[in-house]
């Protein structure tokens, strides 16, 4: 009987020791931003849309910021319906005339990242216009920022 | 002549005749059975029978259960999405509606289009009105251009 009960004893203390390793090795949850950059050239911006994904690892959208040029510093339109997950469509214009060139940041997106793999980001360009609602040549470009 | 059975002329063995007769006779026919055993039995048997029958009963009705609802599962899983896809027709005028521009396409540039049109004070076409409020203003811009980023269609159609 002794015995019986020296072999459970056993038994539960490595089950907790496995257990509590196990838990330890679980990556704990982070937070990741990432900047989407739009370079039009020498070509005024007035529209932008682009579509993010993230992949790789477990991901979840849980926030959106506008970009730093005046034109685009407000929070662009998004479907809310993709907070949570991996993949965003963004969007904003500006009548204005004050209008951003060269290579800007349109937008920062917060992402919860979980699990041991680094995401990989991916941006594509649908659309960026002029003004006067033409289309116009430009590329998009995604930038990792802080994580905490 | 006849044969002697208590002789085994190939081997020389010989057995006495009492102890062959009291074989022969054991091994003569069956043992008696009481009655009452056979009877007991039987009855034993029966109620065993009778026990299992339930249980076949309801192994029938459970298979029967679980088909029913595995039909009832692929009716849930499949009906839903039948009915939620919108009809082609129908999706093609809201996107007509929505497609300011007339690129045939649904995305930002038509939020925009309407909304430097709401700008300029120029007239605006009565089905621009998206929202169905009776103005074509910003609403109806932002209206668009939530439709160009929802995730639940491609933003370029």
């Amino acid at each position: 009987m002794r015995t019986w009960h020296a072999v459970v004893v056993i038994l539960l203390c490595l089950a907790a020791q496995a257990a509590a390793q196990d838990a330890a090795e679980r990556p704990a949850v982070r937070f990741e931003a990432v900047d989407v950059y739009v370079d039009s050239g020498a070509q005024p911006l007035a529209a932008y849309q682009f579509e993010l994904t993230a992949k790789k690892a477990k991901v979840a959208i849980v926030g959106v910021e506008g970009g730093e040029h005046p034109a685009f510093k407000e929070a662009p339109y998004y479907d809310p319906a993709a907070l949570s997950r991996d993949r965003i469509i963004i969007a904003a214009f500006n009548t204005g005339r004050d209008l951003p060139t060269g290579r800007t940041r349109v937008a920062r997106v917060h992402f919860q990242v979980s699990g041991l793999e680094e995401p990989a980001y991916a941006v594509t360009l649908n659309v960026a216009a002029s003004s006067e609602g033409a289309r116009i040549p430009a590329t998009a470009a995604v930038e990792q920022g802080g994580k905490r | 002549m006849a044969q002697d059975d208590s002789r085994d002329n190939g081997s020389g063995f010989e057995a006495p005749r009492k102890l062959m007769e009291g074989l022969r006779s054991l091994y003569a026919g069956s043992p008696p059975v009481p009655a009452e055993l056979d009877e007991l039995v039987l009855a034993k048997a029966r109620r065993r029978i009778a026990r299992r029958r339930p249980l076949v009963v309801t192994l029938r009705w459970s298979l029967a259960g679980a088909a029913a609802a595995a039909a009832l599962l692929a009716l849930l899983v499949f009906a839903p999405t039948r009915r939620s896809a919108p009809a082609p027709a129908a999706q093609r005028a809201v996107a007509a509606a929505e497609d300011v521009n007339g690129d045939g396409r649904v995305d930002i540039l038509d939020a925009l289009a309407l909304a430097r049109s709401i700008e300029s004070g120029r007239r605006t076409r009565s089905d621009w009105d998206i929202n169905a409020d009776g103005r074509v203003d910003r609403l109806d811009v932002d209206v668009i251009a939530m439709a160009a980023v929802s995730i639940n269609r491609r933003s370029t159609q």
